[in-house]
């Protein structure tokens, strides 16, 4: 991908009978192209058949795209349904504590280390007496992005990599237990493995949790007032 | 020799609420059965055990030769609580791309 530092945002020219052409600003990176268009045909739209706006009710299934050549795409065919009945509101509202804490291991036997700081992490925790609604752990460079689907690493051919290290995010019901996260990432250096070594240890945060509801359109009236000078 | 669905797939991941959205385009007309036959609920569960705990459904889109994933109940709780370190599944996605191809349209 061309000049991705450089990349500015896309623009189309959208005609009467629905069709769009995407495009891009001579001299600008990235590429507009028949894949990055579907790119975002398939990003975080949930039921292609069904993409709910605030305007229409999009079906992503029933379009064409073309691939004109020279950073330019054409849009056509895409039909829908009409406006939905509900608008959707999400409500934030604050659900406890998030205590965290980061560190890293050397070669070598760097496996053995992060499995022995994750076992003393747990000890750890124990001691202080705290109060979890949810302990998680990941190793860095192991399992940290994608958990279970990442490979068991065979532990003699884990230890040899030069670094690995240890992530421990913890939900609490109150600021006080979060910070106990954070001693407890803290007293590693003393009681963890050898070569334990760790920045600037992460201040607790409060959770927000999401609500989810639909609201009646026609509760939500619009006016748009259109100013000229 | 294509073995995994990263040789025949682009991806593109995300969240909604507590759900996470996977995109699998298939980087040519040619792969597009091979994309259906091998991302089934199944499999996908099978691959992400207890991190995907709903339901997952797959929408086949037969006009861009691509496949949308949808995992419910696999974002530890959605964005804003999620213990994970990448808290939007911007790289749940990359996890699928490991199936092994199913050559055969066998289970």
């Amino acid at each position: 991908m061309p000049g991705m530092g450089k990349a500015g945002f896309p623009y189309f020219d959208f005609s009467d009978d629905g069709t769009a052409e995407f495009s891009k600003l001579p001299g600008t990176g990235g590429r507009v192209d028949e894949f990055t268009i579907k790119e975002h045909l398939v990003y975080e739209v949930h039921d292609p058949n069904n993409y709910a706006m605030p305007d229409g009710i999009a079906d992503f299934t029933s379009l064409s795209v073309d691939d004109l050549g020279d950073d330019r795409v054409r849009v056509s065919g895409v039909r829908g349904k009409p406006q939905p009945d509900n608008y959707k509101a999400v409500i934030g509202y604050q659900d406890g504590w998030i205590g965290e804490c980061i560190s890293f291991f050397p070669w070598p036997r760097v496996y053995d280390r992060v499995v022995k700081a994750k076992q003393t992490m747990t000890e750890r925790f124990e001691r202080l007496g705290l109060k979890a609604e949810q302990i998680h752990f990941d190793f860095i460079g192991l399992n940290l992005l994608h958990g279970p689907a990442a490979p068991i690493p065979d532990p003699d051919v884990a230890n040899e990599l030069s670094e690995v290290g240890l992530r421990c995010a913890v939900r609490t019901n109150t600021r006080e237990e979060a910070e106990k996260v954070r001693r407890a990432g803290a007293h590693l250096w003393i009681m963890g493995p050898g070569g334990t070594s760790f920045g600037a240890p992460i201040k607790s945060r409060p959770a927000l949790s999401l609500w989810p509801i639909l609201v009646p359109r026609e509760l939500m009236p619009q006016h748009i007032e259109l100013l000229e000078a | 020799m294509l073995t995994t669905l990263n040789d025949i797939c682009y991806v593109r991941s995300g969240d909604k609420g507590n759900s996470a959205c996977v995109g699998l385009v298939a980087k040519a007309p040619e792969y597009y059965p091979a994309l259906l036959r091998t991302v089934t609920p199944d499999k996908i569960k099978q691959l992400m055990g207890d991190w995907a705990q709903g339901a997952i459904h797959c929408y086949p889109m037969d006009n861009i030769g691509a496949l949308m994933v949808v995992m419910e109940e696999a974002m530890d709780g959605g964005a804003t609580r999620s213990l994970r370190l990448d808290q939007t599944g911007k790289s749940l996605g990359h996890a699928l791309l490991r199936l092994l191809i199913n050559e055969t349209g066998g289970k």
